[in-house]
């Protein structure tokens, strides 16, 4: 085998997944199958549906229909802060076992469901697929159906077999399909206002919705739903009376709020909540809907007030410093200007699992030369390490440890490295924070000896 | 409302064990410049490689098929082939072991076959280990996958028929399935007396500070050369009882009675037996330094189990690591109240038996489990509880956190993962010096949890 050609050609193949913006942008290609054999960040359709979506509902009962490890590592994982721990700190599973992929596994799921139910009481309760229930022929959507008769509880199958689609992506998508079929108008809601608002894809990592639901509050509207960070059921499921869909994760519950117009004809708009140039803009435009602008502009001046001093402290010190992005979905593009408004300059930015459309976003947020990347994996992030001047890394994990053994000073922005919130005003002053701390953690003076240093 | 503590199916609700492919990855991380292959979908290396980087905060390779819905229905032989040529491209491993996963062993693709038939093509090692996440668990996987790969270089280096009486004055250590830190611990008591060879070492690949130029792999690993030079090795001990079953009857098979099977040495007890084997193995004086360490450990338990005397824990790990802490709990005066391991083990609970057979019984306890969730230990502290048994401690992994919150008791963390505390990578539970800081970090929380009953004593 010749190394050297298979390399020019992994490399071929991955040409189109990176390019520089400039001038009259085309997007990278995106949303496509994973190389074999690269150690990619991706992963399956079950942890988008799972993990991310249906995680974070507070009184929802997550039953895993599949082998133990589906579900083993869904449990007590991702930092979705919630008022109610009990069920989102809770895994079950069915366990699948030989004899069950053999025989089929559907009389222990309807056992499993009646059982969980009994014990927990939820108000709800989602059955995910995993890979071999997908193949074995399991019909959930009936076991599901049968069992909801037999408790009066609505239970949601949601189809997220690992194999599909190429990243987590498709998992949101079975999830957001999910909801629209089962959730979304089957209660009436107790109180309808005309200031009635949902904030849609929110998932309260850090404590990000609960700022977001403050500030909007205090802007004059009433939030009624957050898809689904620190959610109920019952008010994702009372949510299409509201006047205005938010979307906040653009990437994985966009096809919720397009199906809610389709269907309740509620129309939304796309915010971003990161950093104070977005989050400015983002009031103006919801207060421009509602005719609320007066109390927008009040409400911004006021942020804007409390946060002076320790904005311009940090905008000062981080000024200029080159910063890379390699985020899941959205959140890469929308941190962008979180990093600009701190003086900071994004020279990378990637996502795991974006589509075309993130990726145009990303273009039109991004300064002319910004390297956007597709699907980074492991063997071009350490080619990118070595090749470019970095000063600071966001990233998730898996990344994590292969940028701080270069020295890079690195943040985690799929968990913020347990600080947060960083949406909104007090939220930039958190994440301008976090970053000093970032840099903080790399110490010239600790790294290199005395005796290593030059001669002063 | 007891009835609610019962389980209709054997289901899992907060489950303590994962699939066969974490423990397999696990297996091959500990061989120099390995490169896993994980033939499924890319969800499985994925959440697999989170876990290990979680617990260890280093950097962890492995490769994934990324198999879709196409391969799902025509076979994903195509793209196993790509997988292989493209991480030899990029990596330049030293042997690639391959597992699968439920999708692939469900879509009936023939792994081996396909392997045996690409292997021609290239010049590094392929090693295909079946690891279907439906059957046993990662301890299963971590079994197959050291079996799978000293079985390929047994093959391949050695006439079944060559002179096995050949032997070296070296010492060959199987730890199974552990962190870097007991693994440290073991080599250390080993290698005090002769050469040590580890299998599937893994103490520098998770715990080391410097990558190469291109950040590609850490340092450490078991060599080909080692793994050669071990099947030599005068002596051959492996550390873990209950979890190694294919690597047992593998080196039984091949190396007969110069294989000795210990529990994983935790407390004086355990560890005397394993310095007993070495011993007794090597023909060897025991040398002064573990001779003094063992005093000094001594002097602390009786210092120790003056305040530790008859408090008592709950225990809840893998078989090997929980007889471990038992046995540790017993000479510290601590009574086991519930002892219970997260697979399933008739010889585990036989053990315990036996081991707890001098103990005082009352109330039914202590309660021995096997194959259990947090769902059904929790269950049993209940139970303590409404008893008003009081409990000291819980020793478990991070996974137990909330049973430990929900109960306000102490959670000592060990066995894996531990994902919220640092230095993992270094803590131990092995031998005479982890017993010695165990047991005074036991007795200082027990001080902390009871300062103003006991304030003034000594």
């Amino acid at each position: 085998m010749d190394k050297d050609k298979v390399i020019i050609e992994i490399k071929r193949s991955r040409k189109e997944h990176k390019r520089k913006v400039c001038g009259d942008f085309t997007p990278n290609a995106s949303n496509k199958a994973t190389l074999p054999g690269v150690l990619s960040s991706r992963g399956c359709a079950y942890a988008g549906a799972r993990g991310v979506v249906f995680g974070p509902i507070t009184d929802v009962a997550n039953i895993v229909h599949g082998p133990i490890g589906c579900s083993y590592y869904s449990w007590n994982q991702r930092r979705n802060l919630a008022d109610n721990l009990v069920l989102i700190k809770k895994g079950f599973s069915t366990d699948l076992k030989e004899k069950d992929i053999v025989f089929g596994g559907e009389k222990k799921l309807y056992k499993t469901i009646i059982d969980v139910y009994n014990k927990y009481s939820p108000r709800a309760i989602a059955v995910y697929s995993t890979c071999p229930v997908g193949l074995i022929g399991d019909d959930i959507d009936a076991v599901c159906k049968k069992a909801e008769k037999e408790i009066g509880c609505p239970i949601i199958p949601v189809h997220t077999e690992g194999f599909k689609g190429v990243s987590q992506s498709k998992g949101h998508k079975a999830a957001c399909d999910a909801l629209i079929k089962y959730v979304v108008g089957t209660i009436e809601p107790d109180i309808v206002t005309e200031y009635d608002v949902n904030i849609v894809g929110e998932y309260n990592i850090g404590g990000d919705a609960w700022e977001l639901k403050r500030l909007f509050t205090e802007l004059g509207l009433r939030v009624h739903a957050i898809f689904t960070g620190n959610s109920k059921y019952k008010e994702l499921a009372s949510s299409h009376k509201v006047k205005l869909n938010m979307v906040h994760c653009q990437r994985s519950i966009t096809s919720l709020a397009k199906d809610m117009q389709v269907k309740f004809g509620i129309p939304y708009i796309d915010i971003a909540m990161f950093g104070i140039t977005q989050t400015s803009e983002t009031l103006l435009n919801v207060a421009e809907f509602f005719g609320l602008r007066s109390n927008a502009e009040a409400l911004i001046e006021k942020e804007m007030k409390e946060i002076e001093d320790e904005y311009k402290y940090y905008k000062n010190k981080f000024s200029g410093k080159r910063v890379a992005l390699y985020i899941g979905g959205a959140r890469s593009w929308h941190f962008i200007k979180l990093y600009e408004d701190l003086g900071m300059e994004v020279i990378l930015a990637g996502t795991e699992f974006g589509h075309k459309i993130d990726y145009e976003k990303m273009g039109k947020h991004a300064n002319e030369g910004t390297i956007l990347i597709d699907d980074l994996n492991h063997y071009e992030l350490c080619d990118l390490l070595n090749s470019h001047n970095i000063d600071l890394f966001g990233s998730g994990i898996k990344e994590m440890h292969t940028v701080k053994s270069k020295g890079i000073p690195y943040m985690n922005l799929h968990s913020y490295g347990g600080g947060g919130p960083y949406v909104g005003y007090k939220g930039f002053i958190n994440f301008a924070k976090d970053v000093d701390k970032a840099f903080a953690l790399e110490d010239p003076d600790i790294k290199v000896p005395i005796w290593e240093r030059g001669s002063n | 409302m007891e009835e609610l503590w019962i389980k209709k199916d054997d289901y899992k609700i907060d489950p303590c064990a994962t699939c066969q492919p974490l423990g397999a990855v696990y297996a091959s991380m500990g061989f120099y410049h390995a490169l896993p292959l994980v033939h499924g979908s890319q969800g499985c290396v994925a959440y697999l490689r989170s876990q290990i980087i979680r617990s260890y905060r280093e950097q962890v390779l492995a490769g994934t098929t990324a198999l879709s819905e196409e391969a799902a229905v025509y076979g994903g032989g195509e793209r196993l082939v790509d997988s292989i040529k493209n991480e030899i491209a990029l990596y330049g491993p030293s042997m690639i072991p391959i597992f699968t996963t439920c999708l692939s062993e469900t879509i009936g693709d023939d792994v081996c076959g396909i392997v045996k038939k690409a292997q021609d093509k290239f010049d590094v090692d392929l090693i295909p280990v079946s690891t279907a996440s439906y059957k046993g668990d990662y301890l299963d996987g971590y079994d197959n996958a050291l079996e799978g790969i000293m079985k390929f270089y047994h093959n391949k280096h050695h006439d079944k028929s060559a002179n096995n009486e050949e032997t070296d004055e070296t010492v060959t250590i199987i730890p199974g399935f552990s962190g870097p830190g007991d693994m440290k611990a073991l080599q250390r008591l080993a290698g005090s007396f002769t050469k040590c060879f580890t299998i599937g070492d893994i103490s520098k690949v998770l715990c080391s500070p410097v990558y190469d130029a291109d950040c590609h792999y850490t340092d450490g690993g078991t060599t080909k050369e080692e793994i050669s030079e071990s099947f030599k090795s005068k002596a051959t001990v492996i550390c873990q009882k209950y979890t190694l079953p294919s690597v047992k009857s593998f080196y039984k098979n091949i190396l007969d009675n110069k294989v000795n099977v210990v529990h994983l040495p935790v407390g004086v007890k355990l560890t005397d037996h394993f310095v007993y084997v070495l011993y007794k193995g090597l023909n060897k004086k025991i040398p002064e330094t573990i001779l003094k360490e063992r005093t000094e450990t001594a002097e602390v338990i009786a210092t120790c189990k003056h305040y530790l005397f008859n408090s008592n824990a709950v225990i809840f790990e893998s078989p090997d690591v929980a007889y471990g802490i038992a046995s540790m709990c017993l000479e510290l005066g601590v009574n086991p109240v519930v002892i219970a391991s997260n697979r399933k083990s008739s010889e585990f609970k036989k053990d315990l038996e036996e081991l707890l057979k001098e103990q005082n019984k009352f109330d039914g306890l202590p309660v021995i489990l096997d194959g259990v969730d947090h769902f059904e230990v929790n269950n049993e502290i209940r139970k303590l509880k409404e008893k008003e048994i009081k409990i000291d401690f819980i020793f478990g992994n991070s996974k137990a956190k909330y049973m430990g919150n929900e109960n306000n008791v102490s959670l000592i963390r060990v066995g894996f993962p531990i994902t919220d505390r640092v230095g993992t990578q270094r803590q131990s539970i092995v031998g005479y010096k982890s017993m010695r800081h165990m047991a005074e970090k036991m007795t200082n929380i027990y001080i902390e949890n009871n300062d103003e009953y006991i304030e003034g004593v000594i």
